[in-house]
């Protein structure tokens, strides 16, 4: 099976809550590492469900996503990013879905609202992913 | 979940498209809290009034996006090559 664009990625809760619960000198939960897929075809970020409401994050808003069947209202999250060992800045999705990922293999989803700001090549034949601010 | 904020938005939406179309309100029960440039302000403030709790942060748009993940909608993820 081709695993397709892939890389590391921890998900973390976002910076504005990071300190506000340092402020109330609560823990900052740790975060999750997983996979995530780089997809140009998805229009929004996604970032698995039960991941981000285990960092307690709070949903932000409500998106109606197409479905086969018509369309479904999903929750919206603020999530922070990070891909170790890449040397790329963290990503912070302000209004990333909540989706049923980690079923997949995935705990991310890189959609085009992330990759608007870089210019991103996929090497399919050396599996070999390009990623530039 | 956010029935009240939504029905809210949508009570206010041509005031809102008047007068902050593009930009992001933030609103928790019947009370809008602000309008901001970029919707991490919206949180940063919403989590300084009201802490970690749910609040809605919706930008304001003449005509409402569906969302497009059909790797996900179609389950073509792990479809074998």
């Amino acid at each position: 099976m081709v695993t397709g664009p892939q890389l590391d990625v921890e998900v973390h809760v976002p910076d504005a809550l990071a300190a506000i619960l340092t402020q109330q000198g609560k823990p900052v939960p740790k975060p999750v590492a997983g996979n995530a897929l780089i997809d140009s075809g998805a229009s929004i970020t996604a970032v698995d469900d039960s991941i981000i409401r285990s960092l307690g994050v709070q949903p932000v808003g409500i998106a109606t996503v197409h479905t086969p069947s018509g369309s479904a209202q999903q929750n919206q999250y603020p999530v922070k990013f990070i891909f170790p060992r890449t040397g790329l800045p963290p990503l912070n999705a302000p209004q990333a879905i909540g989706s049923v990922l980690q079923s997949q293999g995935i705990v991310a989803l890189i959609g085009r609202d992330s990759l608007s700001s870089v210019v991103f090549v996929y090497n399919g034949p050396v599996g070999v992913i390009t990623l530039a601010l | 979940m956010f029935e009240e904020e939504m029905a809210y938005y949508n009570q206010h939406r041509q005031d809102f498209l008047s007068k902050c179309e593009w930009k992001y309100v933030l609103i928790k029960g019947s009370e809008l809290l602000g309008t901001f440039n970029d919707a991490q302000e919206a949180y940063t403030e919403g989590l300084q009034r009201f802490g970690n709790v749910p609040f809605l942060i919706k930008q304001v748009l003449r005509k409402e996006q569906v969302q497009q993940i059909p790797a996900l909608s179609l389950g073509i993820i792990l479809a074998s090559s």
